[in-house]
């Protein structure tokens, strides 16, 4: 009756144990810009991730809320992955929904939270305009840099803590 | 009782790399972190080589093949037939594991290079683990220096104590004869690994000579049981001379203390006799091939098509991963269980759940089950007598607790409140026996709470 914590970690392959231990990388060794917690202390199955916008791009100096739900086949299957603050960008549609090669297709179970919330700072900072799912954001990155700001921050809405 | 623990507790014993990133010893990381999966973030377990030199556990490789046919790491091109293990590695880490949390304190300890521990933990440590000898020079200095401090225990005082240069000196017409002499046919019983510097003697030699020489340490290295005198004719002399009575008062635990893993390692090979289990063409089966197929293996035949399917690829790589990679292959009787322990969190479906035991309900999806159990739709008959052993240990544990408060209570005395306190013994068993039914709170509040609840209806 007691002690769950380790009683019902099966051997070792657990989706538990192993998103402990990225817990811990991520608070032993946190990366600027990025941050990532679980949202209720008793399921780890649930992060909120914040990412900030890389310098030099319209994303600069803003933050934005990311979660990630992992199914007990993680880390084999990539986790679902969504913008939960308001996001403009080609590769993301209005509710959030992302795509990124490494959480489709291309995912690797060498992957972690940290490769991940990197890898959407990268895609904020290079679009992939070849695929988008915001053609409209996908059309102006490439010719309006100006009024694609102008979009963005229409919808950027801060993160109060 | 089965909530989940805090996650600050859950965590506070995950062990990671950057746990030696601000102490003496902060390389560390870097060995710590090569010795974990990729994949896990674990120790290896069972490790395993891809033809592209990447290194996984064997259980998790195995398990990224049932879905993606390339190597996590670099993507080239892999299938399971392609692993190998890597019985080195194994044993390499295993030794890491077991020296880690006295490395952990040793580095953690004074800043000063003054180690504030009882010495045993130095002696234990040192002998052994080639978690040691992976230390850098500068490191492996420290320690030794620390060493030396140790005051003389049991034998020290006849073994030669050379300084770190003659001891590099004397190793070499050692080694070297060594070397040449280990080439010649040898039973693997003969020769062993050093533990320190990880080059290959015979046994007799490793355990007379050279580990004194690689440790400056009689005491630690020399745990040897004599058993004829040294042949090796090369070997540093003096050293020889003054170890031997050493060797034999130095009793058996140690030996296997030291040299274990390396033991484990030289005695391992390939298993005879086990089949490796195939991979399966599920769509050309019929649901009776499947089921015939699941009694060969001894494994339950309950569940749909796809939990039959998931449970036999699941245990085909427990199988493979066990009886073609592990040093130490368990028992088929633990496979199963362990593929039980499996199922039990990934091949369930929502009618099997219902059947499991309480703590795996609470556990899985504590807020939908809690939910229902407020409701009518929840079938409490049922509940009850699925998890009537779980009821009666919880209320033995109760009425436990109640006697012990109460007694503490009767020490200050009061004699009113032992009769209450009997009462109250008697009446939870009437809830679960007689009724048959349990009011819903109690079945989610802890024990002592039973305890309280029921104490307070006794009056009524």
């Amino acid at each position: 009756m007691e002690g769950s914590s380790k009683s019902s970690i099966p051997d070792g392959h657990s989706v538990v144990s192993r998103l402990q231990s990225e817990l811990m990388q991520l608070m032993l060794s946190p990366s600027p810009g990025l941050s990532a917690f679980p949202e209720d202390e008793e399921d780890l199955t649930k992060w909120c991730g914040i990412i900030t916008g890389p310098d030099g791009t319209p994303y600069e100096g803003m933050r934005f809320k990311i979660a990630l739900e992992f199914a007990q086949t993680y880390p084999y299957t990539a986790p679902k992955v969504r913008f939960v603050s308001p996001m403009w960008h080609p590769n993301v549609d209005m509710s959030g929904n992302i795509c990124l090669d490494i959480l489709k297709d291309q995912w690797s179970a060498v992957y972690n939270v940290q490769t991940i919330l990197l890898s959407l700072q990268s895609l904020l900072e290079e679009p992939n305009n070849s695929s988008p799912l915001n053609a409209v954001a996908a059309e102006l990155w490439d010719k309006d840099m100006r009024e694609y700001k102008k979009k963005l921050i229409a919808r950027y809405e801060e993160i109060d803590d | 009782m089965s909530r989940l623990p805090k996650l600050s507790e859950q965590i506070q014993d995950v062990s990671d790399p950057r746990d030696f990133l601000r102490t003496k010893l902060p390389e560390l990381v870097d060995l710590d972190t090569l010795l974990r999966c990729h994949i896990c973030k674990g120790f290896i377990k069972t490790p395993v080589l891809t033809p592209c030199g990447h290194t996984f556990c064997s259980l998790c490789i195995r398990e990224y093949l049932n879905r993606e046919l390339k190597c996590p790491l670099c993507l080239a091109e892999l299938r399971e037939s392609m692993l190998r293990s890597e019985f080195l590695v194994n044993e390499i880490i295993a030794s890491y594991v077991g020296l880690r949390s006295k490395l952990l304190e040793i580095a953690r300890s004074g800043p000063d290079g003054t180690v504030p521990h009882s010495d045993t933990s130095l002696i234990e440590i040192a002998p052994g683990d080639e978690g040691a000898h992976e230390l850098s020079g500068d490191d492996d200095l420290q320690i030794i220096e620390t060493r030396r401090n140790r005051p003389a225990k049991r034998n020290a005082e006849i073994v030669l104590m050379p300084s770190k240069k003659s001891r590099r000196d004397s190793e070499k017409p050692g080694i070297s004869s060594m070397i040449s002499k280990s080439k010649s046919p040898a039973l693997p019983e003969d020769s062993a690994e050093c533990p320190i510097c990880q080059k290959h003697f015979p046994l007799e030699y490793l355990q007379r000579t050279h580990l004194d020489e690689c440790l400056t340490m009689g005491s630690l290295g020399a745990a040897a049981k004599p058993t004829s005198p040294p042949k090796i004719g090369k070997a540093s002399n003096e050293t020889t001379v003054s170890v031997q009575p050493a060797a034999e008062r130095i009793s058996e635990p140690s030996v296997s203390a030291n040299t274990t893993h390396s033991n484990r390692y030289l005695e391992s090979g390939q298993k005879q006799g086990v089949a490796r289990l195939a991979k399966l063409n599920f769509s050309s089966m019929s649901m009776q091939q499947l089921k015939s197929k699941l009694t060969s293996l001894k494994l339950s035949t309950i569940g749909s098509r796809q939990q039959l399917i998931n449970r036999y690829n699941h245990y085909e790589m427990l199988w493979n991963s066990n009886f073609m990679d592990s040093i130490e292959p368990l028992e088929e009787k633990e496979l199963r269980r362990r593929l039980a322990s499996w199922e039990a969190t990934h091949n369930s479906s929502e009618g099997t759940l219902r059947k499991g035991n309480i703590s795996k309900l609470l556990n899985k999806n504590s807020t939908t089950r809690i939910k229902d159990f407020k409701t009518d739709r929840f079938d409490r008959k049922g509940w009850i007598l699925a998890h009537q052993q779980e009821f009666n240990e919880l209320l033995e544990e109760a009425r436990h607790n109640l006697a012990k408060a109460n007694k503490m209570k009767y020490s200050a005395s009061n004699q009113d409140e032992v009769e209450d306190a009997e009462q109250a013994e008697s009446h939870p068993n009437s809830i679960s026996c007689e009724k048959g039914e349990i009011p819903s709170n109690q079945l989610v509040v802890k024990t002592e709470e039973i305890s309280t609840s029921s104490q307070g209806t006794t009056g009524v």
